[in-house]
């Protein structure tokens, strides 16, 4: 018997058909938004096209007006416009989409691109890595920028839980543990305090889906910071568009140009702030594809630290201390208090808190020497 | 591949548009259908495509040998050959690494013996709990001659591979799905057949999207995970009121994950059995089963649990079927110790209601009847902390925090530093949703029925708008990101 709730394909494709068609015209012009989210560059330049238009029709007639009223007046009443979650000055940008050298912080005239990094690479420094305290002369490492000073050194600055080590952690999803254990290792009342954002799926290649630019250039305008901890490039082995609308399509040289270019940004950004940039290298994971592709940006990664002194940005491997130097993917390690402690996930990708904890022991170290203190950090690990 | 993101819209108009348009024969729709499943499967790794395969094939000549014999001591020899096939399969994948991990341990502890088991890392395919358990729900019901092996292969392939139930359930039984292959691949030919229960199917897909996209996403991020990442700083009012999040966060994320897949399955023309009615009013453990997760428990009931003798030979075989049924269903989520515990606590208390014939009515007086309700529910939300935990010490952390004079509690060194998150434990956003996600238990089914009923009356191209509506609003208030899916896990 015919149900009464029952249509033919006709009817469902009319009722979707009507459907797309009132949520198209409502969404306008932050239909690009979900259309910016396919994987594939062509299926996604169709869809965009396809966005434009749309919301060429919805802009024209004013329909697509209420829902970014709702939206900021959602956010507002609940507060959500603070959540980093929701924070919509960061997300889903699209004057950033295949266009990032329009970002201020990007602009080539202003680039402190030839500032702060070193002329000739960093073999030929002349400033040796810093003993414990001194204070780094960045100006000895190029000249100094007329509009881009590098951050005040204060290495020679003494912290203590009263005035600890301010480090902020961000990067990708891979920050929630990783983060989570570095605050674990510092612990309550610690002489180093750790601030951490993680955000899902950002990495240096879409700033379009999270613009970390403006992120970085705003929190570093209004918190000032001692050390910076930066996880980026899980989700970066992806093709994008370059400024000219070419494809830069990954594991080629230009897209490498592109990409280093792109991290650049990033690491002076943080430098005009920071004096100090611990960058954190990939994990090792389970999926050996996913690992292949993960070594490459790690490769890549490598050649572009090179351009800064190494006082300056300092590389962290994780691969190190998980699962350690030249062995092979462990789900399992024996903490330092000699428990077996389960340290990636079920993902194969992601570190568990715990691991997290284990993976930032050498960067605490690494603090721990970097820097004065008037008590030693120690690090702490759950009973 | 997501539900709700826009590459599977377009993967789903593909497979609309190929099914009933494209396609018209039987044959034709039933290799499309398999086909886009696989494609589907494709999306997380293809390799484990050809492990599908595979395991569908096995089981399919599995169904044939124990179907084809009239000798019961061979059907029943098949039989045992399939579930060691399948546990084999299952296991390596699964539990294998975990197993000679823990067991190099034991060795090297206790032998002197230079014998280690070989640990090998591979990626747990997704849904594969899912697919073998379905697998096994075929040769199982042919087994107990529920039906007919199947001479098709391509049938088998498509209950196996169905993608809309692929990655995270529902498992349906073989005995439910295969019969509706030949009506759903033949319907619709007829421009006046009307095979589609698109209200249903709208209306699911509708409360799976926000069911996950707000309550399931708003209460784990501002409540749930801030909380429990940094347990040993939270105090005893937070940690209390993220472990009642987390039983809101569960049943949301998962049961709008089935509602969707039961509306896109719907869509295709094909009915699947309903996975959630309301489990948080259950008045005892053993009700609190027939409500959660239905599928899942019905397949251990039927297959496990009576295979094991059920209620046949007396009290304590009965009393410790359950309990085992419900370990099983516990290992079944992944091998850990939690999960053990976890089952292990279900199927303690299945098995103390039944020995004190509890649980099967409900008080006929309102207070009883609301405390019996209350008590179940903090059972399961206890159950839902064990569940969620990494490890015991993860169990200890919160007890910590919600009782801090027990001892150790002073010693805690974790610190809650991660932005802004911390302070929307108790907002009026999070206090509204935690909320409304408990509350819209207590509404019964007819005054749902006549919701829904409402909304049928609606003319065709008004429910259109209207879908198109709820979706913008869903994404008014929707999170920048798309968060996973708690049950993607098993």
């Amino acid at each position: 018997m015919e149900k009464k709730d029952a249509y033919s394909p006709n009817g469902v494709a009319l009722a979707t058909g009507i459907a797309v068609l009132t949520f198209v015209i409502l969404s306008g012009t932050t239909l690009w938004i979900p259309a910016s989210r396919l994987q594939n560059l062509h299926l996604r330049s169709i869809a965009l096209s396809f966005s434009e238009a749309a919301s060429a029709v919805s802009t024209m007639t004013r329909l697509d007006r209420p829902l970014p009223y709702l939206r900021s007046g959602f956010l507002e009443a609940t507060g959500l416009s603070a959540h980093p979650s929701w924070d919509e000055r960061y997300y889903n940008k699209r004057s950033n989409y295949a266009d990032s050298n329009k970002h201020p912080a990007a602009d080539p005239a202003a680039s402190p691109d030839s500032v702060l990094r070193t002329a000739t690479g960093r073999q030929d420094l002349s400033v040796p890595i810093a003993p414990e305290g001194s204070v780094i002369d960045t100006a000895s490492t190029g000249a100094l920028p007329a509009g881009f000073p590098p951050a005040e050194p204060r290495f020679n600055m003494v912290h203590s839980s009263e005035n600890p080590l301010k480090v902020y952690m961000f990067g990708d999803s891979q920050v929630f543990s990783l983060g989570s254990g570095l605050s674990r290792l510092a612990g309550k009342d610690s002489p180093v305090s750790v601030e951490f954002l993680a955000i899902h799926s950002s990495g240096f290649v879409r700033w379009d889906y999270y613009s970390w630019p403006d992120k970085l250039d705003d929190y570093f305008s209004s918190n000032p910071c001692d050390a910076a901890v930066m996880m980026l490039g899980m989700n970066d082995y992806q093709s994008f568009w370059n400024s000219r609308g070419e494809i830069m399509k990954k594991g080629t040289p230009e897209w490498e140009a592109a990409y280093r270019e792109k991290c650049g940004r990033i690491i002076d950004r943080v430098l005009m702030s920071v004096p100090r940039i611990y960058w954190v290298s990939m994990p090792l994971v389970k999926n050996s594809e996913y690992n292949e592709t993960l070594e490459y940006i790690d490769k890549v990664q490598d050649d572009i630290c090179e351009s800064w002194s190494p006082d300056l940005v300092v590389r962290i491997r994780l691969r190190d201390a998980i699962p350690g130097t030249g062995k092979p993917y462990t789900d399992f390690l024996t903490s330092p208090l000699g428990n077996q402690v389960r340290v990636m996930s079920e993902d194969g990708s992601h570190f568990t808190v715990e691991g997290g904890q284990i993976a930032m022991k050498p960067l605490f170290d690494r603090l721990a020497r970097d820097y004065l203190f008037s008590e030693v950090p120690v690090a702490k690990f759950p009973d | 591949m997501l539900f709700p993101t826009t590459s599977f819209f377009f993967f789903f108009l593909c497979v609309f548009v190929g099914f009933w348009y494209v396609f018209r024969r039987s044959l034709d729709r039933r290799i499309f259908l398999i086909a886009a499943s696989y494609v589907f499967y494709a999306f997380w790794d293809w390799r484990f495509c050809f492990l599908l395969l595979a395991s569908t094939a096995a089981n399919y000549g599995f169904g044939l040998l124990v179907g084809g014999n009239r000798d019961h001591v061979w059907r029943k020899t098949f039989m045992i050959l399939s579930v060691v096939f399948n546990v084999i399969v299952l296991g390596f994948f699964k539990y294998y690494t975990i197993f000679a991990e823990t067991s190099n341990g034991l060795l090297a502890l206790h032998t002197s013996a230079s014998f280690r088991l070989p640990v090998i890392y591979i990626l747990l395919p997704v849904g594969i709990s899912y697919f073998t358990f379905k697998c096994m729900s075929y040769v199982f019901d042919v087994y107990l001659c529920k039906m007919p092996p199947v001479r098709s292969f391509l049938d088998v392939m498509l209950y196996v591979s169905f993608f809309p139930q692929i990655a995270s359930g529902p498992i349906v039984q073989a005995s439910e799905f295969i019969p509706q292959i030949d009506k759903a691949v033949s319907s619709g030919i007829d421009p006046y057949e009307k095979p589609i229960e698109f209200d249903r199917a709208t209306l699911l897909i509708l409360s799976g999207l926000i069911k996950k996209m707000v309550f399931a996403n708003f209460i784990s991020t501002l409540l749930v995970d801030p909380v429990f990442s940094g347990l040993a700083s939270a105090g005893p009012l937070a940690a209390l009121f993220a472990a009642l999040g987390y039983a809101v966060v569960i049943y949301c994320d998962f049961s709008g994950y089935s509602d969707m897949a039961i509306g896109i399955a719907l869509l295709l023309g094909f009915d699947t059995p309903a996975n959630f009615n309301r489990p948080y009013v259950s008045f005892s453990v053993t009700e609190f089963w027939k409500r959660w997760h239905i599928t899942f428990s019905s397949w251990l009931k039927n297959y496990l649990y009576f295979s094991m003798g059920g209620s046949r030979f007396g009290t304590i075989r009965t009393l410790f079927a359950l309990f085992f049924t419900m370990v099983i269903g516990g290992l079944w989520h992944g091998a850990s110790v939690p999960f053990l515990v976890w089952g292990a606590m279900q199927g303690a208390a299945l098995a103390i209601e039944r020995a004190f014939g509890y649980g099967n009515t409900r008080s006929p007086r309102l207070p009883v009847a609301i405390a019996q309700t209350a008590g179940s529910f903090l059972f399961v939300v206890v159950s839902w902390l064990v569940f969620r935990a990494r490890s015991l010490a993860e169990i200890g952390l919160f007890f910590r925090a919600v009782f801090p004079f027990l001892p150790g509690t002073q010693s805690a060194v974790d610190t809650s530093s991660s932005t802004a998150s911390t302070s929307f434990i108790f907002s009026p956003v999070v206090l509204i949703l935690v909320f409304i996600g408990l509350a819209m238990h207590a509404v019964p089914g007819s005054v749902r029925g006549h919701l829904s009923q409402a909304y049928r009356l609606l003319p065709l191209p008004v429910k259109g708008v209207c879908i198109a509506l709820v979706l913008a609003l869903i994404s008014v208030v929707s999170m920048s990101g798309v968060a996973p899916f708690i049950y993607f896990s098993f």
